[in-house]
């Protein structure tokens, strides 16, 4: 990633995702970012931190993240080889690892270390991680797309689309996966998965929450991805079109709700405030 | 595995050191860590709770501001200033709270009417009262924000290891610098509320020790759980 | 629609919470309350880099201080068995209550009595000079042309009276911290001062008087277990004068005067000793030696 340059000429000293890095390595392509809604990168030494006037501040941040997966490491490799050539076919069990290691020239000694080095001790379990992580990270690839759709809701569409059409390849063994994660010693580590893609998910969309709304989106995108994973497992429609449209209306319902909501505190607002005005009113009349 | 990989996108060390001012900057090839995890849980903890705070404030003003501004007109410039720092306090924190990916206090929706009601009450109770809640909260949050400063100021160095040479150097990384600048900037414009609040006759409230002792109570309880949950 | 209807409803809303939030969040916590405390990346101070503090496994650490024996904590458990056992069965072996002092001689104790001593001009004296009582720095051969009545000459008849020397009291060696260990150690030595000033004998019944006033003044543990267990195995009839007499004097006295870890006793030698009593607020109780010979003397007329 090249020597230092000054803090004028780094790129990535603001906000940015979507523009890959020199790497020609896809996967890093997430290590700067580009914000649609930037603000114009402000060259020179004297940055200025805040400014209450401008609704979007400026990113004083220069954000680098820390890869998610790091290639270099021989196990992620071995992983994500045995992910796409042999999980399609033997599913998520140490048969697939075992044949990635045969495949890529290591020995079979390497098997244990493959997976207890990921801090997972269960090879399926660290087989499943990964795929949830290598999915999540290859959402970043859509940023470039993010930026022309409008709203939000879109954007949440699109990610959430693009997330469950990432299950196909391994969809025949999706719901031994599923079932895997929710045993109660895996349980802890699939939820926090979750709630990062989640997370993910909606920080891609835009989401700018300071509240409980936060939490609440969260939950609701939580919510809806579970289900729309539920229903891809018995989905046979040609492109896992009715999961799509399926997924899509719940979205769609997400947003009637959050609109519902905000629009029952406006008036309740506005209410209390009439009411206590009125109540002045009559007071003062005496 | 599960820490690592919790956000894509997160505050870390400067990839580059920040070479202002240094003429060789262009031939040194310095490579900088990130910031560790318990940094960064610091660091969100931080702004998770001062987002909370400001909120707070801001209510709290918002609230005095309601309750007094039809008896005392003569407050209404005052409060309005002080109001309007809290907002731009709030926003700031907003601001950092979304673009770091923090989580926000899961208690927001509390800390919004229990603020709003300490402003009205107090603003109901009268001028003295306001000021001595404003002085109460002010000290809290003072003594609160400089305890912040001295751990972003002490315990937040990553190493820049010089790839040719092999030497660590660990330093304070430039967002830090300017969240401690953030930070302090706020401090003293809260110390300057205080200020304010004593001046306006924070002292002659009544009762001076229980109002006072029992907003600080408040507070702390409302700080320590804002940083947890 | 055949689909979403089949598809089951699962209650998920709560046990992603519960499972989610806890331990997820359990872990920052953690963190950033060591950060809080300063405990993770807190730059070391070149005092502490020099500092070798890393030993290997199975290694005593090195002594603070000359006599200090540092234990472990299993080992101070232990001696805290053994003695208070031991102080039970045989109050008449020094050792067991020696042990039994050190081994509930916790930091938190020895350093608020270290904060008191701070908190007196006297008392700073004390910890600056760190005094050691020994018979030639109380020059004991003068103490007895010292006018009667003051303290110097009440201590050395006291002295002469009981047949004890302060020579004979046993240095600190369990206590880890030097300062809070010479703070102990004045405790012991003035002792037998506090049995001066109050003019109780080093009988039984005496000493577990004393233990009761010194734990209302000074609050060491091992004088409250002292009082608390020691009167169990005496003579009913001194059980009885300590409950009624010596208990209450002791428990007003010894909350009501002065600090007496802070009295600089060397220096005060030829004060007058009721003067003394009343400036620091100890009355002087029943003389312990008479009401024993009158209950004995009582007891011959009675049989």
């Amino acid at each position: 990633m090249g020597g230092a340059r000054t803090i004028c000429e780094q790129p990535n000293y603001h906000y940015e995702f979507g523009e890959a890095c020199k790497s020609p390595d896809i996967l890093f392509a997430f290590d700067f970012f580009r914000i649609p809604i930037s603000l114009y990168p402000e060259r020179g030494a004297n940055r200025i931190l805040i400014s209450c006037s401008r609704m979007f501040k400026r990113l004083y941040h220069s954000v680098h993240s820390r890869p998610l997966l790091d290639l270099a490491k021989p196990e992620i490799r071995i992983l994500s080889h045995a992910l796409s050539k042999f999980v399609p076919k033997y599913g998520f069990s140490d048969r697939s690892i075992q044949n990635a290691l045969l495949d890529l020239g290591y020995s079979n000694n390497g098997f244990v270390s493959v997976f207890k080095m990921n801090g997972h001790s269960d090879p399926v379990m660290s087989l499943i991680n990964h795929h949830l992580l290598s999915q999540r990270q290859n959402l970043t690839l859509e940023l470039e797309h993010l930026s022309t759709l409008k709203s939000e809701t879109s954007k949440l569409k699109h990610l959430v689309t693009k997330r469950l059409l990432g299950n196909a390849p391994i969809i025949d063994h999706l719901h031994e996966a599923l079932s895997y994660m929710i045993l109660p010693s895996n349980m802890v580590a699939s939820m926090a998965e979750l709630h990062n893609l989640s997370d993910d998910i909606s920080f891609y969309a835009g989401d700018r929450s300071n509240d409980f709304a936060w939490y609440s989106k969260r939950l609701a995108l939580s919510t809806v991805y579970v289900q729309g994973e539920l229903c891809m497992l018995k989905d046979t429609s040609e492109g896992f079109a009715h999961t799509i449209d399926f997924v899509t209306k719940r979205l769609d319902e997400i947003e009637s709700l959050g609109y519902a909501y905000n629009s029952v505190e406006e008036w309740g607002g506005f209410t209390l405030m009439s009411t206590v005005n009125l109540i002045k009113s009559q007071l003062v009349r005496g | 595995m599960i820490r690592h990989s919790r956000n894509l996108i997160k505050l870390q060390s400067v990839r580059y050191a920040s070479t202002k001012g240094k003429e060789n900057s262009a031939t040194e090839n310095l490579r900088l860590g990130y910031l560790s995890d318990a940094q960064n849980a610091y660091m969100d903890r931080v702004i998770r709770v001062d987002q909370a705070g400001e909120l707070g404030a801001n209510f709290i003003y918002n609230g005095q501001y309601l309750a007094l501004s039809h008896k005392r007109p003569d407050l209404k410039p005052i409060l309005k200033h002080m109001w309007e720092q809290e907002i731009h306090h709030h926003n700031t924190f907003n601001n950092l709270q979304v673009e770091r990916r923090v989580r926000p206090s899961l208690l927001t929706p509390l800390w919004k009417v229990g603020a709003m009601g300490l402003g009205i009450a107090t603003g109901l109770m009268g001028k003295e009262a306001a000021m001595a809640c404003t002085e109460a909260v002010e000290t809290v949050i003072g003594g609160h924000y400089n305890q912040q400063l001295r751990v972003l100021t002490n315990q937040f160095h990553v190493d820049v290891v010089n790839e040719e040479t092999g030497v660590n150097t660990p330093t304070v990384p430039e967002e830090i610098k300017d969240m401690q600048k953030l930070v302090s900037q706020f401090r003293d414009e809260e110390l300057e509320h205080l200020d304010t609040a004593v001046e306006h006759d924070a002292h002659g409230a009544r009762p001076y020790w229980l109002l006072t002792e029992a907003i600080k109570l408040t507070c702390r309880g409302a700080i320590w759980t804002a940083e947890r949950v | 629609m055949l689909i979403v209807q089949q598809f089951q409803k699962r209650s998920f809303i709560i046990p992603s919470l519960i499972s989610s939030g806890l331990s997820y969040l359990s872990k920052d916590i953690r963190l950033a309350d060591k950060m809080e405390d300063g405990e993770l990346h807190f730059p070391k101070t070149e005092f502490e880099k020099s500092q070798n503090t890393s030993r290997p496994l199975f290694q005593r650490p090195e002594p603070n201080y000359p006599g200090h024996v540092p234990l472990y904590n299993f080992e101070k458990l232990l001696m805290f068995l053994g003695s208070s056992i031991g102080a039970f069965v045989n109050p008449t072996n020094n050792n067991f209550i020696v042990s039994l002092g050190e081994s509930t001689a916790f930091p938190w104790v020895l350093n608020r009595l270290r904060t008191q001593m701070l908190n007196d001009p006297s008392g700073r004296q004390i910890l600056k000079e760190r005094p050691h009582m020994t018979s030639k720095s109380l020059n004991l051969d003068e103490l007895k042309n010292y006018p009667d009545n003051s303290l110097g000459k009440s201590y050395f008849l006291w002295l002469e009276r009981e047949g004890v020397s302060p020579d004979t009291r046993v240095p600190v060696k369990y206590i880890t911290d030097p300062e809070l260990a010479f703070v102990f150690q004045r405790y012991r030595e003035c002792h037998d001062f506090y049995h001066t000033i109050t003019g109780l004998p080093i009988v039984r019944e005496g000493e577990i008087a004393l233990k009761l006033f010194e734990f209302m003044n000074l609050g060491i543990p091992m004088t409250g277990l002292g009082a608390l267990f020691a009167p169990i195995p005496i003579k009913s009839s001194q059980r009885r004068r300590l409950l009624s007499v010596y208990y209450p004097w002791a428990v007003k006295n010894g909350t009501i005067c002065k600090p007496l870890i802070n009295v600089y006793w060397e220096k005060i030698m030829k004060k007058d000793i009721d003067v003394l009593r009343s400036e620091l607020g100890i009355e002087k109780p029943p003389d312990m030696r008479e009401l024993r010979k009158k209950a004995r003397s009582k007891k011959k007329q009675v049989a």
